[in-house]
């Protein structure tokens, strides 16, 4: 006959025991609360308390230091359609993201590729990679120089040509926006290079060598192995640079500071505008959740799409 | 339990000790840093005369220093003394509580005759004074004199034909008519606003009250004449940052400006009334009354430090004596209209005699006219007319500064 440990223990044993187990766990959790406390109190004052107050000061009257005590409904969010600027921010955002999602992961890819079996390979990766260590207002600052009216890039074609060249890269609504793109792809496209070749460099090589034998040519190799297996590496750069283009703030500050329409070059420096120089608080938090949404949703698509595409290869 | 209570005391004290250090840093806050000088001066002789130690900080360009205070008041952090804007942006602030009402340093000022009710009047908000007077500027065209001589143009315009045929003469002989910058974040309404006044100088004040629309007739007006005077080559770069500099190197040989600039064309090399000297601008309209618009800039004086620091009144009256207003004068070349004061040079004494001469409609300069709330987004609009002066830019303007005017006013 065989009996079990339990049965053949008392119920006043039993019950000690649990009790017992009861207060390890609750000792467990009390410690592992105090480890997660500062982060908690951490996230929760500086993240989460700001996003809150922002939400609640959006439904506001708040404007020039009056009405804040006054609730407001909708009227600043109906407001964002009632006011050109918005929607001029909100479309050079739209260019933004898809500039800063496309261009970076175009030529980081190509140059990972290019240079993944490529003798000298640290060497250009530390000079493409240069660029990312330079802080954004400092990387504004040269690249103002390189687009002022008589700067680098005007007296370069000037020299090339032998023609007066004179384009106002930064002062035109036409321009100033793919300047400023260019300028983040050239910060950026090292990061992504070096994510997308330690991506690259986790493909195993059994498959690429045994599509090599049965006379794959390069592209379908890369079609159909290499890309699905980096896709999650570049999905994760992906959702890097789409949140980077939703809130670029510091290169339009600097690069653009002089264009009097540089108040519409983003959804992030319209907020900046609208709250802190013309004093509407409430309004400017109402843009800021709009942005945050749009932040909180494209980045969450591209997580669920990220999951997926693992999923699958698992 | 004790290094809990020890923390705490640490964090108490050293919140203490920080408080304290903030509370004795008194500070003048200005964006006008081409004053450096004389504001400088006004500081060491408001902090000489309160035995308090007053220090200047600067911050430009003027859209920061505007987003800079309105973070300031809003976080309950004046500082003691700032320079402000008088009209709608005065009674901002006045609004907020915390600017110090100057009512018994203005009675003395007057009593002692060192300034006039009319004066307090300038930087007064229902009736009380919230400001000290740091400059009272005439708007005027200053005039590049070897240009003139160049383009042979014997004396100034006295009327708007007149003043575009000299603009022709002076582009003929080898000068840009006009310098228009767009710098600062303020400057691209200066060309707007006068041209608006130049022909109706009553909707241009309706401009500033709601009552006008920025695309109706007047404005539609000014945009025309403004493009055509584009199209004519009559305006310098509009991307130059130096808003002096096409002046002051002879590129350009006219400048619509306030006349405290007469002292930076003066630290630049140029002789006041000599190398340069102005005249009023005429009316486009002839049948229109001549306007000259005045501009006056406070410092207004935080009332929580007056209170809290009673010795600061003493910095107040000196600011408003005659020995700061020669400071500003000798240092900076500005005149804040003390009557006791000198006039820092010729242009500004020959100005008040054109304006006395001429008697013209005094006007508030556009940009202390309209609500802050919406001045940066319409210069915005201007600004983009100036650096693509075609129709279509000129209707996307007005479009965009109508809707916001319009928005503004339907929710205030």
């Amino acid at each position: 006959m065989i009996t079990t440990a339990s049965a053949s223990l008392s119920p006043e044993v039993l019950k000690d025991a649990r009790r017992r187990e009861r207060r390890v766990a609750w000792r467990q959790t009390r410690v592992a609360w105090l480890f997660i406390a500062p982060a908690v109190f951490m996230v929760s004052a500086f993240l989460l308390m700001p996003v809150v107050f922002n939400i609640i000061l959006s439904f506001t009257k708040w404007q020039k230091f009056t009405g804040l005590d006054k609730f407001a409904g909708f009227a600043n969010y109906a407001r964002l359609f009632n006011v050109p600027y918005f929607s001029e921010a909100l479309s050079n955002t739209a260019i933004w993201v898809v500039g800063a999602m496309v261009l970076p992961l175009a030529f980081g890819l190509g140059l990972a590729l290019l240079l993944r079996n490529m003798p000298l390979q640290e060497t250009f990766k530390s000079l493409f990679f240069l660029p990312k260590v330079l802080a954004p207002t400092a990387v504004g600052a040269i690249w103002y120089y390189v687009y002022a009216p008589h700067g680098v890039l005007n007296s370069a074609v000037a020299g090339l040509t032998g023609q007066p060249f004179d384009v106002g890269w930064l002062y035109s609504a036409q321009t100033v926006t793919p300047s400023v793109i260019f300028t983040f792809v050239w910060q950026t496209v090292g990061i992504t290079m070096v994510l997308l070749l330690l991506g690259l460099a986790a493909i195993p090589r059994d498959p690429i060598e045994a599509a090599r034998v049965d006379g794959a040519s390069g592209w379908q190799i890369f079609r159909h192995i290499i890309w699905p297996l980096l896709l999650p590496t570049v999905l994760v750069v992906t959702i890097l640079n789409v949140a980077a283009g939703f809130t670029t703030f510091d290169l339009l500050w600097v690069m653009a500071g002089d264009y009097p329409g540089k108040r519409t070059l983003s959804l992030a420096v319209y907020m900046y505008y609208e709250s802190f120089s013309n004093g509407a608080w409430a309004y400017g938090s109402a843009v800021a959740v709009v942005l945050g949404a749009m932040v909180i949703a494209v980045t969450a698509a591209l997580a669920v799409l990220q999951s997926r595409v693992e999923k699958n290869i698992r | 339990m004790s290094y809990l209570k020890t923390i705490a005391a640490l964090g108490l004290l050293t919140t203490v000790s920080v408080g304290s250090a903030f509370a004795q840093d008194l500070s003048i806050y200005s964006d006008k840093t081409p004053w450096n000088a004389g504001m400088t001066g006004v500081a060491a002789d408001a902090s000489t005369a309160s035995g308090q130690t007053i220090k200047l900080q600067e911050i430009t360009p003027t859209d920061k220093y505007q987003a800079f205070m309105q973070t300031s008041i809003a976080g309950n952090n004046v500082p003691a003394f700032f320079t402000w804007w008088n009209g709608q942006q005065l009674s901002d602030v006045v609004a907020t509580g915390i600017a110090a009402d100057l009512t018994p340093y203005w009675d003395k000022a007057i009593a002692d005759g060192d300034f006039t009710a009319a004066q307090r009047d300038l930087v007064s908000v229902d009736g009380k004074p919230y400001g000290v007077l740091l400059n009272v500027a005439n708007w005027v065209v200053f005039y590049n004199t070897a240009a003139f001589e160049k383009a042979g143009i014997a004396a100034p315009p006295t009327t708007w034909a007149e003043l575009m045929a000299d603009a022709d003469k002076l582009k003929a002989a080898g000068y840009t008519p006009f310098n228009a910058p767009t710098s600062g974040g303020w400057m691209p309404f200066i060309w707007f606003s006068q041209l608006v006044l130049g022909n109706d100088p009553d909707a241009f004040v309706g401009l500033t009250d709601g009552s006008v629309p920025y695309d109706g007739p007047a404005v539609k007006k000014a945009f025309e004449i403004w493009g055509d005077m584009y199209s004519k080559g009559y305006f310098t770069d509009p991307r130059e940052q130096d808003d002096s500099k096409f002046f002051a190197n002879g590129t350009a040989a006219m400048f619509l400006i306030g006349d405290w600039h007469s002292g930076q064309f003066a630290d630049l090399g140029m002789k006041p009334g000599v190398d340069f000297k102005t005249f009023l601008m005429p009316s486009v309209d002839p049948a229109v009354p001549q306007s000259v618009i005045v501009e006056a800039s406070p410092i207004v004086v935080s009332k929580a430090a007056l209170d809290a620091n009673p010795d600061l009144g003493k910095a107040v009256q000196a600011m408003m004596g005659a020995d700061v207003s020669n400071i500003l004068g000798s240092q900076s070349q500005v005149y804040n209209g003390n009557l006791k004061g000198t006039p820092p040079n010729d242009i500004i004494k020959a100005d008040n005699d054109l304006v006395a001469a001429a008697k013209p409609r005094a006007l508030v300069r556009w940009w202390e006219a309209v609500p802050s709330q919406i001045q940066g987004d319409l210069v915005a609009a201007m600004g983009a007319f100036m650096l693509d002066p075609t129709p279509e830019t000129a209707a996307k303007s007005m479009s965009t500064m109508q809707a916001i005017n319009a928005d503004y006013w339907a929710n205030k």
